[in-house]
């Protein structure tokens, strides 16, 4: 814990106390200045059939006539300077409603369905992208505290800019990280690859829990992460979204800015977002790897700063007739360095530092990424919807140059380069019964460098999906046809005076056609006029990644050997899935709900380790792929209360996670996890919100995984919004806690996490409409 | 209501699905049976003599089945084994050489000897470091020893103080100001007397020598030296290697020193 007086404490804090002198100075007025009209409301929209939340909603409040939309719980907020007296909602498959607000500040509203008769069936009209089993995640800044603030989900992180989401337990290729439906590709089967994307840049992200997914792409085992592309503005006119932000703690800051620009027919949009963040604060001294002892004696982590930057360009063209056409460029560029002790033994001159946290030496990974989008939508009775996206994407693992066992040294710092290029096609055809579509998709798999990890590989999917709306439930049905090779590496062997004595065979060839299939059934229901809910249960199958079939080498990202296995099949899942809840929209001061979900798996394929070491120096032991039967349950509960202008809401997360064969955890089994925050407004514009989060001990480990003791961490939030401006500052683990974090890569180190840390965010967003004729 | 019978039903079932069970029991590096008198990994330290071949002898116990041993012997340079552990200024000489066997094991006891030679000219300290894994992959915490290198075939050089201070008390990598002079008092020795020595200011970077300097030597077999190195004023920031280099009466080359960062 940072000493006061200490550097950190005086440089960190004094520009943190003066924020907070600030931004309470700014709470004080706003809240003595309470208003009799409501300047400012909030309230749900949800279905009048089924009580279920309306997230696809736009709020249009008068008389000002501002747009707002509703988040996926329902949940809006609408604020006109000159007062509000009416809103009127709108949504797709809905009937207009215009309410009179009449003094209230909080407004709930009913919508009904446009039901369309159809042999003697009334079929709600519902795109097959509404998945009633997403949650909606609140955007905290960065996407590391974004994932963490959401129960069910942990983020798997080496550094700021290399951040994994964890989805009850399961992460990497198992998890499906989609924009606008485009599932994102890029090395994904690794821990240390982080998602190459700024959610600012998107118009909302949502996670969808668990497996059998028929649109989210056989991958999403574990669900998947959705990022809603941008969308056109409901009216000629404009649009700037931006905000810059500074974190005390590991000195990152960030930039952004989006515009869009809107036409009758024509909309174009540009937005880039920035990032530099330096080496990471940990109230740590000492950490042990492979027996050593090293001292951090700057309280950093050291090389773990880098820069991030993230861009998009696009059009949107909504002709009278031809229907819609969207089209996307993204980039991204992030470096990030990486730990010493990641690559190889640390020394103890590597973690001095060398003054400079945002300098980025050896090891180092840089990951580009280039893609281009575009969506196609006809509307009509059967709508039909064409999505393709081609990307490149690069990852470069740099650390300096040295031989595992012997051999000569390598003349170069490319210790791995990971050249991908992917293509995805999806056509779907959708009307009041259902949908149906075909995906095809193509990942060609390039690498280079002297750390031998994976071989050149392919991967080829073609997918038939057909989605039932079956009574208000669907039912959907997936089959996949995968082709999946790879080359065959050899290298030669030496002996230890550095001569040739024969050859290493790293992988063989393989070229194997395989099959993979889902069926999901999903039906809400309700439990008299409070509470409301619905069922999943599905089975589906997952062919194995290139990466579980062909590694063989030393992964530096987990610190370990770790080696795939060729004959590997399909895993296959069954799995149920259950959420119920107090039925949204009515007037009550207490909510509620539950999500569970119990999932068998045949054949799991996860590393476990063997009963060999690596046959080169400082690899530890060999973790191979295996397929072993599991179980694994878990759920959150969340619930919320009124308490007078404030809210107290709380969340549990449990997972339990098991090798049926061993009786042993899982890897990577999060602990269960207590979220409690005091929300309390002051004023119309002004809240605070004080954050805790109780981590358990996390005991249900894997062979050879380390326990992870429980911790308790707090946090503080303070916010101010003006009509276009949002002003938060947002502090994380106060009391500087060294805690370890069971699902951190750095766990395995026993490195702790990220000590205290706070931000200061300044955003605006400004609309301008042009005047209607 | 009857889905949620269903549902329940199904969760139960799986939830009660027996689950196996498996040996966690790590495996230990335990006592020998077989008295050879060598040395083993358990000991403190182990002294060698450079040009010499060692056998390090030790038993090894699993309550199921061993399956693997590792024996990893590596440089001491730049790193601790247990915390708060004295750090010994070590000039580390000659040859940085390393060695690294697995051996498959079986049984619940095996006794093994791990053998290495000692280039002759190799001086300091080293780690042997010996893992072993038992057949369900449990593997045991490493246990480490220190093997301390004896040489009395290459020349040798002690670093008495830097600057007038003692090297064993600095605190991490010292730091040295371009345009400055630093003392380096010291001694060289060799038993077939020391023809030639030298002092290197080299950085890291490209290899290049940036200073240098020769002590005067005059074929004793013991010479004390006092060098002042000049670092250059327009030296480029970075990592440096004060490289010292001596050559015997018999020919015999060794070279140590120790990094420095130039700020």
């Amino acid at each position: 814990m940072a000493e006061p007086g200490s550097e950190w404490f005086v440089n960190g804090c004094r520009p943190l106390v003066a924020a907070c002198a600030l931004l309470v100075g700014m709470c004080i007025p706003f809240g003595a200045a309470t208003a009799q009209s409501p300047t400012s409301i909030d309230g749900h929209v949800f279905h009048a059939e089924g009580h279920t939340p309306c997230g696809d909603a736009l709020i249009q409040a008068w008389p000002c006539g501002t747009t707002f939309s509703a988040d996926l719980d329902g949940r809006f907020e609408a604020t006109c300077q000159q007062g509000i007296d009416s809103v009127t909602v709108l949504a797709h498959g809905h009937a207009v409603v215009t309410a009179l607000v009449d003094g209230r500040t909080h407004i709930d509203i009913a919508l009904e369905s446009l039901a369309v008769a159809l042999e003697d069936a009334a079929v709600n009209a519902r795109s097959s992208d509404d998945l009633e089993e997403a949650r909606s995640m609140e955007e905290a800044g960065d996407l590391m505290t974004t994932l963490d603030r959401a129960a069910g989900i942990r983020s798997l992180d080496l550094g700021a800019g290399m951040i994994q989401p964890v989805l009850r337990g399961l992460v990497g290729s198992r998890v499906a990280v989609l924009e606008d439906g485009v599932p994102q590709a890029g090395g994904r089967w690794g821990a240390d690859h982080g998602v190459l994307l700024d959610p600012v840049l998107y118009d909302g992200t949502d996670w969808v829990p668990g497996g059998g997914q028929v649109w989210l792409s056989p991958e999403a085992m574990g669900g998947g992460v959705r990022l809603r592309g941008l969308g056109m503005l409901v009216h000629p006119g404009s649009r700037i979204q931006t905000g810059l932000g500074h974190r005390a703690g590991d000195g990152r800051s960030r930039l952004y800015f989006l515009h869009r620009e809107r036409t009758e027919e024509f909309q174009w949009h540009a937005g880039v977002s920035l990032a530099r963040f330096g080496d990471r604060n940990v109230p740590q001294r000492t950490f042990r790897y492979l027996g050593r002892v090293l001292e951090l004696e700057q309280g950093f982590l050291p090389n773990t700063g880098g820069r991030a930057a993230h861009g998009v360009f696009g059009t949107r063209w909504n002709p009278e007739a031809g229907g819609q056409v969207a089209l996307d460029v993204r980039f991204s560029d992030v470096l990030q360095g990486l730990f010493p002790g990641i690559i190889g033994v640390p020394s103890q001159s590597d973690l001095i530092g060398d003054g400079d946290r945002f300098t980025v030496e050896l090891p180092r990974q840089q990951a580009q990424r280039l893609q281009l989008a575009g969506k196609w939508i006809r509307p009509g009775v059967i709508d039909r919807t064409v999505r393709w996206s081609l990307s490149r994407n690069l990852r470069v693992e740099s650390a300096p140059a040295h031989a595992h066992g012997f051999g000569p040294e390598p003349d170069s710092d490319l210790s791995l380069q990971l050249e991908e290029v992917h293509a995805f096609l999806e056509g779907r055809w959708e009307g009041v019964h259902g949908a149906f579509g075909l995906q095809l998709e193509h990942l060609d798999g390039q690498t280079s460098g002297w750390e031998f990890l994976l071989p050149e590989h392919q991967r080829t999917r073609l997918s038939a999906i057909a989605d039932w709306k079956w009574r208000a439930g669907r039912l959907g049905l997936r089959l996949d046809g995968l082709k999946v090779s790879h080359e065959a590496h050899v290298e030669p062997l030496y002996a230890a005076d550095g001569s040739v004595v024969g050859d290493d065979v790293r992988t063989l060839a393989m070229d194997r056609m395989l099959m993979g299939w889902a069926l999901n059934a999903h039906q809400p229901f309700e439990a008299g006029e409070r509470v409301t809910g619905h069922w999943t249960a599905t089975v589906y199958s997952r062919v194995p990644d290139s990466y579980a079939l062909a590694a063989n080498g030393i992964h530096h990202g987990t610190f370990r050997f770790e080696q795939g296995n060729a004959d590997l099949r399909p895993e296959r899942t069954a799995e149920v899935r259950l959420h119920i809840g107090s039925t949204a929209g009515l007037p009550s001061r207490f909510s509620w709900s539950v999500s569970g979900f119990a999932a068998l798996h045949d054949g799991f394929i996860h590393l476990t380790p063997t009963a060999q070491f690596a046959p080169i120096a400082h690899a530890g032991q060999i973790y191979a792929f295996q397929a072993l039967d599991a179980f694994r349950t878990g759920g959150e509960i969340e619930a919320e209360w009124s308490v007078g202008q404030g809210s107290l809401s709380t969340s549990v997360a449990m997972l339990g996670q098991w090798a049926l064969e061993t009786g042993l955890g899982l890897p990577f089994t999060a602990p269960t996890e207590i979220g409690t925050v005091l929300h309390w407004p002051l004023g119309q514009r002004a809240r605070i919100r004080l954050r805790h989060r109780a981590i358990g001990a996390a005991n249900l480990t894997a062979r050879n995984e380390l326990p992870t003791p429980g911790a308790s961490l707090w946090g503080l939030e303070c916010q101010i919004e003006g009509e276009r401006m949002t002003l938060a500052l947002d502090a994380d683990n106060l009391l500087n806690v060294a805690w370890l974090d069971h699902v951190s890569a750095y766990r395995t180190l026993g490195l702790v996490t990220q000590g205290r840390w706070a931000s200061l965010r300044l955003t605006f967003d400004v609309t301008r409409e042009d005047d209607h004729p | 209501m009857k889905y949620n019978t269903i549902m329940a039903a199904i969760v139960a079932t799986a939830a009660f699905t027996s689950c196996g069970t498996t040996d966690t029991e790590l495996p230990t590096i335990c006592d020998s049976d077989d008295l050879t008198g060598l040395p083993s990994v358990r000991n403190d330290e182990i002294e060698v003599e450079a040009g010499s071949t060692v056998v390090v002898h030790d038993a090894f116990c699993d309550n199921e089945g061993l399956g693997e041993i590792r024996w990893d012997l590596h440089s001491a340079e730049d790193h601790e084994h247990e915390e708060g552990e004295e750090e010994e200024f070590v000039l580390a000489s000659g040859t940085d050489w390393e060695a690294l066997e697995m051996r498959s094991v079986s049984g619940t006891k095996a006794e093994e000897q791990f053998s290495f030679e000692v280039p002759l000219t190799s001086r300091g300290i080293w780690d042997l470091v010996v893992s072993v894994v038992d057949a369900e992959g449990n593997a045991a915490n490493d246990v480490i020893t220190t093997v301390h290198v004896e040489n009395d075939h290459i020349p040798e050089f002690n670093v008495f103080t830097v600057d007038g201070a003692d090297p064993a008390e600095w605190e991490g990598e010292p730091v040295w100001a371009p345009g400055s002079t630093v003392v380096l008092s010291g001694s060289v020795a060799d038993s077939d007397g020391v023809a030639e020595a030298e002092v290197l200011l080299i950085r890291e970077s490209d290899e290049t020598v940036v200073w240098s300097a020769e002590i005067e030597a005059t074929g004793d077999t013991l010479i004390l030296f006092n060098v002042d190195v000049a670092v250059p004023a327009d030296a480029a920031e970075g990592e440096y290697h004060l490289e010292m280099e001596a050559t015997d009466g018999t020919g015999v080359e060794m070279h140590t020193g120790f990094h420095l960062e130039v700020e």
